[in-house]
């Protein structure tokens, strides 16, 4: 009979035993996956062009190098949240400056230009 | 009679039920023949069978599997690790261990895991070395017990039909109710058991199949003299 018979593929279906093996195998990797563990294939090159390290982590159970270090995504999210607002904060803050100084520049230009103005007329 | 879809002498069966292989192909269970053994045997004995009654019964190897069913204070272990686990990686998100596994090319297999899932796996491993470790099997010549197959030292037991002496099944309230025990076997050469068949399923069934077969080494003695039975 050849190794790779379907019957030799069958055979640990057909037995309590086996099948009862199986089953908690599954279970076992059921739990793996639920307490965070995968894995992945990633390409060598373009993990080291990725910064190494920390970048390298993007598993497809979605814990990268902050989720190790401790912190959750749920944290991760909310800290990134608060950067985005403080910046847009900052951001609107160094416009309405720009924008301030701009518009206080403006009279010393016409200022200027209607001193020329007049030292032509004359 | 039940039927049997792997009639080799050494298919792996899936249990002491639909076991016993007679030589025309037939197939029985142990419950049949405790149920009903004189059909069965008036079978295995018919003409149609091919087997001469004055030789005695030919039947193939019956084999008895440790069953998880004897496990069941481990399989409790191993479900409370498993909760346990999943619980405390939740609480502890660092026990989650990342790094590179093995290079294949350009390519590099990762792996996170995580510590707490460690101890149920070794529970399983444990407990799927206490089943897969031991074989036990009643074949036309006599009872063989294999203990250390996935050891580096193997022990293998046979005592022969005619050599057994005592039969004690040892179960508890719970085994009782699952179905399982302990069958040990006695002989005249040893003052303990010689050998014992733990954790099997139908215990009671076995020992009706070994009683059967015995007084059929017994009957066979009887019509053919040991001393004809072992001439050359």
């Amino acid at each position: 009979m050849a190794l790779l018979s379907p019957k030799n593929f069958m055979i640990p279906f057909t037995n309590k035993v086996h099948l009862a093996t199986i089953a908690f195998v599954v279970i076992l990797f059921a739990a793996f996956r639920a307490m965070g563990g995968a894995f992945s294939v990633q390409s060598i090159d373009s993990s080291r062009d990725s910064n190494l390290g920390d970048r390298r982590s993007g598993f497809s159970s979605g814990i990268d190098s902050r989720d190790r270090g401790g912190l959750s995504r749920d944290a991760r999210d909310n800290e990134l949240d608060s950067a985005n607002s403080d910046y847009d904060e900052l951001d609107g803050a160094v416009r309405n400056r720009t924008s301030e100084s701009t518009n206080q520049s403006n009279p010393s230009k016409n200022d200027l230009d209607e001193i020329i103005r007049k030292l032509n007329a004359r | 009679m039940s039927e049997n879809s792997d009639n080799t002498p050494d298919g792996d069966n899936s249990g002491p039920s639909a076991a016993i292989v007679a030589q025309d192909g037939g197939s029985f269970s142990i419950d049949d023949l405790v149920a009903k053994p004189n059909s069965v045997v008036a079978h295995i004995m018919s003409p149609h069978a091919g087997v001469v009654p004055q030789e005695g019964l030919v039947l193939h190897a019956v084999r008895f599997p440790k069953t998880w069913r004897s496990e069941l204070y481990g399989l409790l272990v191993f479900a409370v690790l498993i909760v346990k686990g999943i619980t405390l990686s939740s609480y502890f998100p660092g026990s989650v261990m990342s790094g590179p596994l093995i290079s294949l090319g350009s390519y590099e297999i990762w792996l996170s895991l995580p510590l707490f899932w460690l101890l149920p796996a070794f529970w399983l491993g444990m407990l799927i070395v206490r089943i897969y470790n031991v074989r036990y099997s009643a074949d036309e010549r006599g009872l063989e017990a294999i203990t250390g197959i996935l050891s580096f030292s193997q022990k293998i037991t046979r005592v022969r039909y005619e050599d057994v002496r005592s039969l004690e099944l040892d179960q508890t309230l719970l085994e009782r109710i699952l179905d399982v025990g302990e069958l040990e076997v006695g002989t005249a050469g040893t003052a303990g058991v010689e050998m014992a068949f733990e954790g099997v399923g139908a215990p009671f069934s076995i020992k009706k199949l070994i009683q059967f077969r015995r007084k059929q080494e017994e009957s066979a003695e009887n019509i053919m003299p040991r001393s004809e039975t072992l001439a050359p």
